[in-house]
């Protein structure tokens, strides 16, 4: 069991999770938001192969822009 | 001070305003980019409050799809420039303040001629490229900037101030989209947008007024959920727009 905080909550995960299928399982279109991955925003292009570990802080940002 | 002050009564009450606050509304040069969702009620509510001088930047005219949530327009005007009609629902609504309107559309050009005449802006757009435009001119014009965007049933607001080294848009959204994300796409319901564009007036007269605003903060509402969120935005190291 690992703790990490997801837009400002604990959230708890069963096991370690890269970042595309923690979106996926939260039915989160990765294309569709921006990532913000321990306090730094990272690009699309390197959100895949990245584990979530106890402690990881994640921010996800949709992309609003409309008016 | 203005003759008609009876119209502010209700806002001369509150100690954050009162006359002194009031002269520096009347005083005041607000540009709204965009006269939609976002703009509709931002510009209802920067008149209402007796914004001495607001500019409008919007080169659109009515169409249907409009109608759900751009309040400021009626059937009967489909077709026609929404600038031009604000400013002659706008000046009627409050004849003490004076409307200025840009029937174009903002580029890298005519951003900075147009920004230089006005104290603090409003992006009430309904894209990320004039998202990403205004906030590049903006800070390269150190004007202040009140963003505000809509998506289905969220929004985010954040203010951002040059003068001051503010993170930016681009620090909030440093990798642009990578789909066309249009309210043509995703879809906004109206209310949300008059939530959002009413805070980003409330936010800008409180700029004005000196008083608390969202620097270096996004807000972000989810009104399905009733929500809001306001979460520090972190200037980023090479942001190609604030750290130059």
């Amino acid at each position: 069991m690992i703790t990490i905080k997801v837009n400002g909550e604990n959230k708890e995960l069963e096991k370690s999770t890269d970042i595309i299928n923690f979106l996926k399982s939260n039915n989160i279109d990765p294309i569709g938001v921006t990532i913000e991955y321990n306090f730094e925003v990272i690009n699309s292009e390197n959100i895949p192969g990245i584990m979530l570990k106890d402690g990881d802080t994640l921010e996800i940002l949709r992309f609003v822009g409309g008016g | 001070m203005k003759n008609n002050l009876e119209r502010y009564q209700r806002q001369l009450l509150l100690k954050d305003i009162g006359e002194d606050g009031q002269q520096k509304l009347f005083d005041s040069k607000v540009l709204v980019c965009g006269a939609g969702g976002l703009g509709s009620p931002a510009l209802t509510y920067l008149a209402a409050a007796g914004i001495g001088h607001i500019g409008l930047c919007d080169f659109d005219v009515v169409s249907p799809s409009n109608l759900n949530r751009q309040i400021l327009y009626t059937p009967t005007e489909l077709g026609k420039q929404k600038a031009e009609i604000a400013k002659i629902k706008l000046e009627k609504f409050n004849p003490d303040v004076e409307v200025t309107i840009y029937s174009q559309r903002l580029t890298e050009d005519n951003a900075g001629d147009i920004f230089k005449n006005y104290d603090i802006l409003i992006d009430a757009v309904d894209n990320f490229p004039d998202r990403y435009l205004i906030n590049a001119a903006a800070y390269k014009s150190s004007m202040p900037l009140v963003c505000g965007a809509v998506c289905e049933f969220e929004g985010i607001l954040t203010t951002i101030v040059p003068k001051e080294n503010t993170s930016c848009f681009q620090c909030i959204y440093p990798f642009k989209p990578s789909t066309d994300l249009t309210s043509k796409t995703f879809g906004i319901f109206g209310a949300i947008a008059g939530i959002i564009g009413s805070m980003q007036a409330l936010e800008t007269i409180k700029f004005i007024l000196g008083l608390h605003c969202l620097r270096n903060k996004i807000l972000i509402f989810n009104g399905i959920e009733n929500t809001y969120r306001v979460k520090d935005v972190v200037k980023r190291k090479n942001c190609k727009i604030c750290q130059y």
